[in-house]
């Protein structure tokens, strides 16, 4: 079956390039028209790993792409945010966002389905479906069923973009808990570059590169253990601030006016305060995705 | 006279005669204007209602009709100059024109509709990961 689906995606790609030129290679990827919706669809295969113990890893074959702009109010793929500052250099924007790191502990959390984002450390589903039989043998310290329920929690804060010129993007962002579940902050900063390769701007290539960082409130209440949870005492774990380094990739070329084929992988060191929770089995969080992008 | 002076004088008199019949030619037009002659709408799509008032002037007293594209608005008959205030509601730009008896288009003239906020664009701030 999956045989039959790389073909299919093969003959897809070869269709859409011997058969439909590109109509619109002025259109730049970077900008959105205003008060427009905008949605995408990637088909393809791809997988997050999950570093959870007895977590699994998360397909990617279907990823969904929203997003509308208005003057200065914006939804994108779940961040709901407003420009008050906005100039050829700058921009600097409030927002909200659901946390992604509930998102370990529900597949179906929006950050699974949209943005399988750098900071999520995939998902763990509670159930045993589609576990093998060896894995009930593996030695695992805790067991995810007896966790307490981790909640969806809302973050709002401020972001700041400055572009050197269209093809390099410094961003910086702070969030806070404003639902009240974790209370805790977060950082982020971000460098990122994209790159032409052909003349006619059909190959593109996005590097981007960062830091995250966590305040200790939020990794314990994600993966810190203590009373809350139906563990032994001897199994708590106190988690600690971390900064977490992650480096991506994308080359995309544009088929058609409406099609691209897209390329992407990336990774995310997760630091100590996060490694160390007995939640969580790998260090590092990786992201590969190939396929088709169709936009609406 | 030789041959070649009674040549250049009748070349100079043949041009003499061009330029005044071209001038002869542009004093007997038509001149039609229309006020306000654009009119601005807030965005692309948007009718665009308003009066506008059109005033033609001719060398002589002639039969005309203003039309809006090909929609007859009003008719003189026998006038050198006439005037009429008429509203329209127009999406895009549209041509007035001034015809004749023999229905031939002596004079024309474009309002233009033009966007307060023509089609703009935003940088997208995008999600950390995205394939898009």
């Amino acid at each position: 079956l999956r045989t039959l689906f790389y073909l299919c995606l093969l003959l897809v790609c070869h269709y859409s390039i011997a058969q439909q030129p590109p109509t619109n290679e002025g259109n730049d990827p970077q900008y959105t028209q205003v008060g427009q919706w905008g949605f995408s669809v990637a088909l393809g295969v791809g997988q997050k790993s999950n570093p959870l113990k007895g977590g699994e890893d998360i397909p990617l074959y279907f990823i969904p792409s929203v997003h509308y702009y208005g003057e200065q109010f914006y939804f994108d793929d779940g961040v709901l945010g407003y420009s008050f500052f906005e100039n050829e250099q700058f921009t600097l924007s409030a927002l909200v966002k659901l946390n992604a790191h509930a998102a370990n502990f529900y597949r179906w959390h929006p950050a699974n389905i949209f943005i399988p984002n750098t900071q999520s450390l995939g998902a763990a589903s509670p159930s045993d479906e589609g576990k093998d039989e060896d894995e009930y043998e593996k030695p695992t310290t805790v067991e995810l069923e007896q966790l307490a329920k981790r909640k969806w929690a809302l973050d709002g804060g401020l972001q700041l973009n400055y572009f050197t010129d269209n093809n390099l993007m410094f961003q910086a962002q702070w969030t806070h808990d404003v639902s009240g579940v974790y209370q805790g902050d977060s950082l982020s900063i971000k460098v990122e570059k994209n790159i032409s390769l052909r003349d006619d701007d059909r190959l593109r290539l996005k590097l981007s590169a960062g830091v995250d960082w966590h305040s200790a409130k939020l990794i314990d209440y994600y993966y810190g253990i203590s009373e809350r949870d139906d563990v032994d005492g001897s199994m708590f774990y106190k988690g600690k601030s971390s900064s977490n380094w992650f480096a991506s990739t994308t080359l995309s070329y544009v088929m058609t006016e409406r099609w691209r084929a897209v390329l992407t992988w990336q990774t995310s060191k997760l630091d100590a305060g996060i490694s160390a929770s007995p939640l969580v089995k790998d260090a590092s969080i990786n992201t590969s995705f190939i396929g088709v992008a169709y936009d609406f | 006279m030789t041959f070649k002076h009674q040549l250049w004088t009748r070349l100079v008199c043949i041009a003499i005669l061009c330029f005044t019949s071209l001038n002869s030619q542009a004093s007997d037009k038509v001149t039609l204007s229309i006020k306000p002659i654009a009119c601005i709408v807030a965005s692309i799509g948007q009718p665009c209602k308003l009066n506008v008032t059109a005033h033609w002037q001719a060398p002589q007293p002639m039969d005309l009709c203003i039309y809006q594209q090909d929609k007859l608005v009003h008719c003189w008959t026998n006038k050198q100059q006439g005037q009429k205030r008429f509203a329209i509601s127009i999406v895009q730009s549209t041509d007035f024109k001034l015809l004749n008896s023999k229905k031939e288009t002596v004079a024309t003239v474009s309002v233009a509709i033009n966007a307060a906020k023509p089609v703009s664009y935003r940088r997208r701030l995008r999600a950390d990961w995205s394939v898009f």
